[in-house]
């Protein structure tokens, strides 16, 4: 088991080599010049061949790829990111308070999720085939072929405008949390759920489960073992869901006016802010290989059966 | 093949679905005499206009016409995503095929490639994509192929697998039939099922993906009609005209409801396994009658 | 302490789609007395224990009369049956490898019962398991207990099941098939497991298999069944010797040949007299889905001087190959 865990986690490593790798390709794969959007930026009038040469040795962009490469990744550990071309200030220091943003709108949706989907689950397992379990399982399966941003701005105009009980977009108090979390959570719980319901009906009809209940076990009881396997499969798909959410709140954040990554990255896209776009790429692929491997864990760990190996 | 066939046209809802995703695919490649009116002609006068019979959906903020601009979205919104997620099937199609029926190294290099694809998020990946090469639809889906490959790849692969050791592709391969031949005859309308499941629930996800990002402004440019484009335009107007947000959003949610109704009902047509599900009644409750 | 039970016009049907599986059944099995049903897959064996405690799935309904201690248990409710099964009714089941949480310990589900049934705290619980599991020659209890169903074998799982009876001292016990998926040397151990188990709590049982050689061991009575209906009922011995209804006189009949056929073979390969041998002969390795006609002893003698573990395994797929298709 701990070899198994240390190994996992080694992994990390050749991962975190390919995930800057490729963050810093793309960048210069770019097909506009840096050094032009930083001076056009800035503001100088007139970008003339010699002002951009400057500019290029200034920045150290004159030397090879490959040293390149290495001297980003060196700052990159270093938790510098560079500077932002727009406001030339670091961009860590402008991706941390948006991260921390992002990552209280996806725990709380993710918190959400799991709860809604757990309880919907059990709810429609224990009602198999009932107009409860299909009425649920329709509803849900819509929902979530709705876009989000529909619901999204549906939801603004519904409880903001007209009934005016929620704020309609920002960040503040624990108010602004409830729209962004519901509209989203109520798409993703449309996943989850189900996979929860079906892996509950599977172990329903389990040898154990039966005899169990030839046992005179509670009915209670049973439904906690039902429960307890079930929820294994689910647990690693929770574990990636967080990373996914942190990814997939750009929509939601952009509706509802949030100060995360998402958004931050999006104008960062319109502003051609490289630096900024390369540091969203990198730390959302690297959490989401960091949860990955820790959903690995957490289903090792539940599982007696791989837990030897 | 043939019975699941079958089975789709028996189920209704499937039926509806399909038909539904038709009518819209010919709308759409007919859009020049489907549309009222011309889906660019700015009118001043008749902004936000409700509708009418001349403009059967109303006008929207510069007063084109929305049922035009709707039928003209048809294109942008659903049939380029189409032909991206065609791409992306034969890209992951061939791939997995080669992975899977002749295994060994080339499986080895295919499947490596595919889990460094696969380790990154593709919504992040697709952002990043559209950040470095600059917005536009043509990105977008360039950013939706090479992301989404990899995971046909994988699916497909798995599938051969299983197929290359039934009876009857040993018989061909014993029996001296040319790889083409079998793989073309035997290996492909084997996998198809399979591949249609994927591809239907597939392209709701990335009709809505796409909406998404031109909904942010990352895709089509205006004045281009796009669904997702046409719905960030009526949010700005939403204190005022709040109907304006219904046509694009209904549209989107119509053609992702189909789509992935119609990858459930082929699932369901290909698993035998669930049949017994929620056949008939179910009575949880013990219920014993005496004698 | 056991009780009899009795069994009228039993019908069971699935409601889905009408069919029925047990069509009319009457029998009684009285005070510590062993009845053994026999048949094929598909007979309607195991459906007929799960009527009677009530284990099947929702869609499927029962009418009919079982009497047992007084009262009948097609009119109690859900409540009402939850607590006469396990107490009073014990099942021990196929297979063992699936009748355990497979993330759990043994002890957790074993606690649960024991908790549920004698109102036992979790040491006492325990206690309780370790005495009853060394009645069953079990060794090293205490760290079965700790073990996960997956790190055990099929014939130590279903020997804590007969412990859990020990430790219950049900009235009634059924066991469905309870040796069919244990290979020849564990079957040998169990059967003789519950032979003892008979002597010790002196319980009314119920013992479902296919395998007449067991069911000679074990059984006072047999119940002969097929499609769903009673063919022949009897004290053992005279099924044995003369059997009246062609089906059952089919069945004694091939059992016999393939006794013979075995000694045949293990004569030729010399192996007559040896431990494995004696063994399966006296579990009575004759399923009755063996030797349907004179081509099977054929293949067997054509493949002398293998152990007998090949033969066995070599059945044990017919069986499985027969059991998804239909016998007859």
């Amino acid at each position: 088991m701990r070899n198994y865990i240390i190994r996992r986690i080694l992994t990390i490593i050749p991962m975190f080599f390919i995930i800057s790798f490729i963050s810093f390709v793309l960048i210069n794969l770019s097909p506009s010049d840096p050094v032009e959007i930083i001076l056009r930026a800035n503001g100088v009038p007139v970008v003339t061949e010699e002002l951009i040469e400057e500019t290029k040795i200034e920045l150290g962009l004159d030397q090879p790829f490959l040293v390149r490469y290495v001297n980003w990744l060196n700052d990159v550990i270093h938790l510098d990111f560079g500077k932002s071309y727009v406001t030339q200030q670091p961009v860590f220091k402008m991706i941390s308070p948006a991260f921390g943003y992002t990552m209280q709108l996806a725990l709380a949706n993710t918190v959400v999720t799991i709860m809604l989907s757990i309880f919907l689950g059990i709810i429609c397992a224990q009602f198999e085939g009932r107009m409860i379990d299909r009425g649920t399982r329709s509803f849900l399966f819509i929902i979530s072929a709705m876009p989000a941003f529909w619901i999204g701005t549906l939801a603004i105009w519904f409880f903001s405008v007209k009934l005016n009980l929620l704020p309609t977009s920002g960040v503040g108090s624990w108010t602004n949390f409830v729209l962004p979390t519901m509209v989203m959570s109520i798409g993703y719980c449309g996943f989850y759920f189900r996979m929860i319901r079906n892996s509950m009906l599977e172990n329903m009809n389990e040898n154990y489960v039966v005899y169990a209940r030839s046992c005179g076990v509670k009915e209670k009881v049973v439904v906690k073992h039902i429960f307890r396997n079930s929820i294994q499969t689910a647990v690693a798909a929770f574990c990636m869901a967080i990373p996914g959410m942190m990814a997939g709140t750009v929509v939601i954040e952009n509706v509802f006016a949030w100060p995360g990554l998402g958004r931050l990255c999006v104008s960062s896209i319109f502003n051609r802010d490289l630096p900024i776009i390369q540091a969203y790429v990198l730390i959302l692929a690297l959490s989401y290989c960091l949860f990955n491997i820790f959903g690995d864990i957490v289903t090792a760990v539940l599982n007696p059966k791989l837990r030897k190996a | 093949m043939m019975n699941v066939w079958s089975k789709i046209k028996k189920d209704r809802i499937a039926v509806s679905c399909l038909a539904i995703i038709l009518m819209i695919i010919i709308v759409g490649i007919f859009a020049n005499f489907f549309a009222p009116n011309d889906p660019l002609e700015i009118n001043a006068t008749l902004k936000f206009d409700g509708p009418s019979w001349e403009y059967p959906l109303g006008n929207d903020q510069l007063g084109r016409c929305m049922l035009s601009r709707l039928i003209f979205g048809i294109r942008t919104s659903v049939l380029f995503v189409l032909v991206a997620m065609f791409a992306t099937i034969s890209i992951g199609t061939i791939l997995g095929i080669i992975a899977g029926y002749f295994k060994g190294k080339v499986d080895e290099v295919i499947m490596r490639v595919c889990d460094i694809v696969l380790s990154f998020p593709s919504e992040v990946m697709t952002l990043a994509i559209v950040g470095m090469f600059g917005t536009g639809l043509k990105n977008i889906l360039l950013a939706c192929i090479l992301m989404k490959w990899a995971w046909f790849a994988r699916v497909f692969r798995s599938a051969v697998m299983k197929y290359t050791d039934k009876n009857y592709v040993m018989f061909s391969k014993a029996s001296g039939c040319k790889t083409g031949h079998i793989l073309r005859k035997h290996i492909l309308p084997a996998i198809f099922p399979e591949i249609a499941v994927m591809a239907s629930n597939n392209i709701s996800s990335q009709i809505l993906m796409v909406s998404g990002l031109s909904f942010l402004g990352l895709g089509v440019q205006a004045p281009t009609p796009e669904w997702g484009m046409m719905l960030s335009e009526a949010k700005d107007a939403m204190l005022i005209h709040p109907y304006q947000m219904l046509p694009s959003g209904i549209a989107i949610m119509v053609m992702a409801v189909s789509f992935s109704f119609l990858g459930d009902s082929i699932r369901d047509a290909m698993d035998v396994k669930h049949e017994g599900y929620a056949l008939k009644k179910n009575r949880f409750k013990r219920k014993r009658l005496a004698a | 302490m056991s009780s009899s039970i009795k069994i009228s016009n039993l019908k069971i049907w699935d409601d889905r789609d009408d069919d029925v599986i047990i069509k009319d059944l009457s029998f009684e099995v009285k005070k510590n007395r062993c009845l053994a049903i026999v048949g094929e897959s598909g007979s309607g064996k195991s459906m007929t224990v799960k009527g009677i405690t009530g284990i099947h799935k929702p869609w499927i309904e029962c009418t009919g009369c079982i009497a047992f201690d007084g009262e009948n248990l097609l009119e109690l409710g859900q409540e009402s049956m939850q607590k006469i099964r396990g107490r009073k009714i014990f099942m021990i089941f196929q297979d063992g490898m699936t009748a355990f949480d497979p993330s759990c310990m043994i002890r957790v589900g074993l606690r649960e019962t024991l908790a549920e049934k004698l109102d036992l705290k979790k040491e006492a619980a325990d206690h309780c398991m370790i005495s009853a599991m060394n009645r069953v020659m079990l060794n090293n209890p205490e760290e079965i207990l700790q073990k996960y169903p997956h790190q055990l074998s099929g014939g130590m799982l279903q020997r804590i099941m007969i412990a859990l009876a020990l430790a219950l001292e049900p009235e009634l016990i059924i066991a469905d098939e309870p040796t069919t998926a244990l290979d020849t040397i564990t079957q040998y151990e169990v059967v003789d497991q519950f032979i003892k188990l008979r002597k010790e709590i002196g319980t009314t049982m119920i013992f479902i298999s296919h395998d007449l050689g067991v069911v000679r061991q074990i059984a006072d009575d047999v119940l002969v069944m097929k499609d769903g209906e009673k063919v022949e009922e009897g004290p053992i011995e005279e099924i044995f010797t003369k059997p009246q209804h062609p089906y059952t006189q089919y069945l004694v009949s091939t059992r016999a040949a393939l006794g013979t056929n075995f000694k045949r073979i293990m004569e030729e390969t010399g192996d007559v007299g040896s431990e494995e041998c004696e063994k399966v002969l006296s579990t009575g390795r004759g399923f009755i889905h063996e030797a349907e006609d004179d081509s099977q002893g054929c293949e067997l003698s054509n493949e002398q001087g293998r152990m007998p573990w090949y033969h066995w395994r070599k059945w044990k797929w017919k069986i499985d190959t027969w059991k998804t298709g239909s016998w007859d």
